[in-house]
């Protein structure tokens, strides 16, 4: 009985995070009205009707993810190793501070990037406001607190004996931290960078105020047209999404092995 | 094995290498504050001036929306509210996630990677999107009650959605990815040497948990829980929707203020107040994981 | 029937420009401010479209909610403006006159002016309304059926107490919500002035959900929480045609008048552009598009004889000069002055827990 109670719990907890995503596959092929469940026929011509204005801000918001996600990354790492192993005054506070973006709603984030894109125009001349790299920095105000988060998680149990060795046998630190502790912490990097992408990818608010026109995401573009109606179109983009992603996790699977990205168990 | 290495940093000499540390954090620490720190601290700077009129300020100064907001129970209520919701979706989240996570570490099972990709799944469908696919789920007559008035359990549908329970159903559902994706990653960093060895001296599992695991896999459990309490206490859409606009939390305040009334200087004081509240939070938890003597 | 008139009108529009196409450049891009969704999608096409293609000025547009777009100019004032034109809703339009972040239109640059409905033209002179749609009552038939309820007819039906616990509100951000908070205040013995009337009336409903946006409106009328809600006719009548079993139903004591209005940024560059942009959305071939598509009546007078002609069509929306003299109408420069009155009190007394 112990022995399943695990398994179980495992399953029934794949099926909790599983049911409205394949609510949502379902729905996208129901002829009926979309939410009904269960679903009253078959079709393919949600699929045959997207709007163009969808897959073009499924353009947008992979750029801009995938931008978030590298420029966290990079930003985020060595943040993440300052303050795991610094010992400096106040270091509590800016590990706080680091943290903070994630606790302001991403409403008050938006609009307030809004209006202080407006006062960068009058100095600098420069319009962030509708543009991608504006979408890029004010996703990267959540996407560096992820990336920190994640690798100071997984910084915890570092062995730094491992660093020791390398040096003791002729590696420059540069190498050592190539070679050694960033291999170690991979898993944790890894999985801050889909962190961010993910937000990124499912951003609503940040994008509605420093986005527009041309630089308009697939979020921003499903929740301006929700408000009027609902189309079983939009059902069939999430789940494009859902299916291109598995064939993407499959691909990587085959080819990489996905073990790499979440490294070795024990 | 060494925990954090402190043994061996004790026995290298004592170098400006703290300093170090913080000249690499400080690019990071600029680029947020540029692009956060400065935008936020203009947004709330309003909040200490008089609406006008609709996202209008005045110039007088005045710290009249924070005594309205920390003298007035209905707010507290909303706040309470609020870190209530949070510390819920963080229990249930660490009591799902952890025994998923520890599975995940521990499988070798060659559907591991196919399997992690599943935990994330419900972060790649959009938060409008998902939410609304609750409704068949949770609805009166939506799958849940189905289930559960044809087995005989119940006999009126349960309420679960356009309320309280639906958006902690909601919150957990969405940030549960989350919570296991950090424990998994942290938990198959403990070997699981430790666990047998400690099986081997007669501890059941209960104990091998409590006094092995938990304190191997503390820095996960509190990375997790400060994530996920972050994310829910500032999360909109899926209060908002499965809610049903029922449930004021500070964050479906802040977005009524902002974005129909109007009313900058209301949604910037409980911005302000929000991110009080919650660093201090942040900053409690974090002082007592370190009283235990990990590093970050 | 009408698709093929449309189709006909918009053919035959396209190849008289595709006759004279020595006036069709322009390097100049209008931005408009739109809602989204179907409504942009209609207004491209029976309007932007057209308009590019006979003078080569490019429009693109900015989808958002109305309050947002309010929210961007006014943090935009003093500097470039954010956008050229912008389609508000008519309490938003009274804000943003106050705020001073409109221009006023000059009635010679947009001659379909003239055509439009007395109710539809703004008296201050600002952007007119380029729609009209009803809040009224959508129920499901269905559901009514099977608990022997008669269909409501007035707006006192709605607290009939068989009702309780399967009765949506729109919550008070949107515009159905202000209506219906309107409706209360006179079923009260109040008025816009009083929302202290109206909320204590809305609470005693205790509903079963405040809904923002159709989708979950949708939602819950599918699956079954929902049986009765005050909403839009072009919502509404948008899930009838996708075959829920709704009805939207005028009630006696009248149905409430919503208007969208189009409006010209204070600052914009491009005002003839933007002028010119106008008298295509007031356009008949662009009204009657719109009005087949998503669908919302029609603020040109020219068309109510059309409309006559294809009931089906006209009986989603106020069609002809008597419904839309029937229609009551809202004081919001009242409504906006008490408004952040009616949401603390909405906040404290109307939604629970």
């Amino acid at each position: 009985m112990r022995r399943l109670a695990l398994p179980g719990i495992v399953f029934a907890t794949f099926i909790f995070l599983a049911a409205p995503v394949l609510i949502v596959v379902v729905a996208s092929f129901n002829s009926g009205a979309v939410l009904s469940f269960p679903p009253t026929g078959f079709t393919t011509r949600w699929y045959e009707r997207i709007n163009p204005l969808f897959l073009h801000a499924l353009y947008v918001s992979v750029v801009v993810g995938l931008s978030t996600a590298f420029l966290s990354t990079v930003s985020g790492v060595p943040a993440a190793l300052a303050l795991a192993r610094g010992r400096y005054l106040g270091r509590d506070l800016l590990n706080s501070l680091c943290l903070s973006p994630l606790m302001v709603p991403a409403l008050v984030t938006g609009v307030a990037l809004y209006q202080f894109s407006l006062a960068v125009w009058d100095v600098t001349g420069i319009g962030l406001g509708g543009t991608i790299p504006g979408l890029v920095l004010g996703h990267m105000t959540f996407g560096i607190p992820f990336v920190i988060r994640a690798v100071i998680a997984g910084h915890a149990r570092f062995d730094r004996a491992l660093e020791e060795a390398a040096r003791n046998l002729g590696a420059t630190p540069l190498e050592t931290f190539w070679r050694v502790t960033l291999p170690v912490l991979q898993p944790s990097i890894v999985s801050g960078a889909i962190f961010a992408f993910l937000m990124s990818l499912d951003d609503v608010p940040i994008a509605l105020f420093v986005g527009g026109g041309d630089a308009t995401t697939l979020p921003v573009r499903i929740f301006t047209t929700v408000e009027f109606d609902f189309g079983g179109d939009i059902m069939a983009v999430a789940s494009l999404i859902v299916g291109a992603s598995v064939v993407l996790m499959l691909l990587l699977d085959r080819l990489v092995g996905l073990e790499q990205f979440f490294g070795s168990r024990h | 094995m060494l925990a954090n290495g402190s043994a061996l940093a004790g026995a290298r000499p004592r170098s400006a290498a703290p300093d170090v540390w913080l000249w690499v954090l400080l690019p990071t620490l600029a680029v947020l504050g540029l692009i956060f720190g400065l935008p936020l601290a203009d947004l709330i700077a309003v909040s200490v001036h008089e609406m006008t009129g609709p996202a209008q300020v005045g110039d007088a100064l005045t710290l009249e929306h924070y005594r309205a907001f920390v003298t007035d129970p209905f707010f507290l209520v909303m706040v309470a509210r609020t870190f209530w919701l949070g510390f819920l979706v963080v229990a249930f989240c660490l009591a799902i996630g952890y025994p998923v996570a520890y599975y995940l570490a521990r499988t070798t099972s060659r559907w591991r990677g196919m399997a992690l990709f599943l935990v994330i799944s419900p972060l790649l469908v959009s938060a409008i999107v998902r939410n609304i696919g609750w409704f068949p789920i949770l609805g009166g007559s939506g799958v849940v009650n189905w289930i559960l008035m044809s087995i005989g359990l119940i006999d009126e549908p349960l309420r679960l959605i356009s309320n309280f329970t639906g958006v902690v159903i909601g919150l957990v559902h969405a940030l549960l990815p989350l919570m296991i994706l950090t424990l998994t990653t942290v938990i198959q960093r403990v070997e699981p040497e430790l666990e047998e060895a400690a099986a081997n001296l007669g501890a059941g599992p209960a104990l091998v948990f409590w006094r092995v695991l938990l304190p191997l896999s503390l820095p996960g459990v509190v990375a997790g829980s400060l994530l996920v309490f972050a994310m829910a206490i500032s999360a909109y859409t899926t209060p908002a929707i499965l809610g049903g606009n029922r449930v004021l939390v500070m964050s479906t305040y802040i977005a009524q203020q902002f974005r129909t009334v109007l009313d900058y200087p209301a949604g910037g004081t409980a911005a302000a107040l929000l991110l009080l509240f919650a660093a201090l939070l942040t900053l409690l938890a974090l002082r007592v994981r370190t009283k235990g003597g990990e590093a970050g | 029937m009408i698709q093929r008139i449309l189709g006909v009108a918009l053919a035959a529009v396209l190849l008289t420009v595709g006759m004279n196409t020595a006036n069709a450049q322009s390097n100049v891009t209008l931005r408009v401010a739109c809602y989204g969704g179907s409504f942009t999608a209609s207004q491209k096409k029976y309007a932007a479209d057209l308009y590019t293609a006979r003078t080569g000025v490019k429009v693109e547009f900015i989808d958002g909610n109305p309050s947002d777009h309010l929210a961007k100019l006014v943090a935009s004032r003093g500097r470039e403006a954010p956008f050229d034109l912008v389609y508000l809703d008519d309490n938003v339009q009274i804000a943003a006159i106050q705020a001073g972040v409109l221009e006023k239109i000059r009635p010679d640059d947009v001659p379909n002016m003239k055509l439009l409905y007395d109710q539809a033209k703004n008296k201050d002179g600002y952007g007119p309304a380029m729609i009209f749609f009803s809040v009224a009552i959508a129920y499901n038939v269905k559901k009514f059926e099977e608990a022997g309820l008669p269909a409501p007819q007035s707006w006192a039906d709605l607290w009939n107490p068989k009702l309780a616990g399967h009765i949506g509100v729109p919550t008070l951000d949107n515009t159905m919500g202000h209506a219906f908070l309107v409706a209360a205040e006179y079923l009260n013995g109040g008025n816009e002035s009083t929302p202290e009337k109206g909320i204590a009336k809305i609470a005693t409903l205790k509903a079963q959900s405040y809904p923002q946006s159709s989708s979950v409106v949708e939602a819950l009328m599918t699956s079954g929480d929902v049986w009765v809600i005050p909403w839009m006719n072009g919502r509404t009548w948008g899930l009838i045609d996708k075959g829920q079993p709704l009805k939207f139903v005028i009630p006696t004591d009248g149905a409430f008048a919503g208007y969208t209005t189009i409006d010209v940024v204070k600052g914009t560059p491009h005002e003839k552009e933007a002028l010119a942009y106008i008298n295509y959305v007031l356009d008949p071939l662009a009204q009657l598009g719109q009005a087949n598509e998503v669908p919302y009546g029609p603020t040109n007078k020219v068309l109510a004889p059309v409309l006559a002609a294809y009931p089906k069509l006209a009986q989603k929306f106020p069609s002809s000069p008597e419904d839309i003299a029937k229609l009551r109408t809202i004081d919001w420069v009242t409504f906006n002055k008490v408004y952040p009155q009616a949401v603390s009190l909405w906040n404290r007394e109307v939604v629970s827990k």
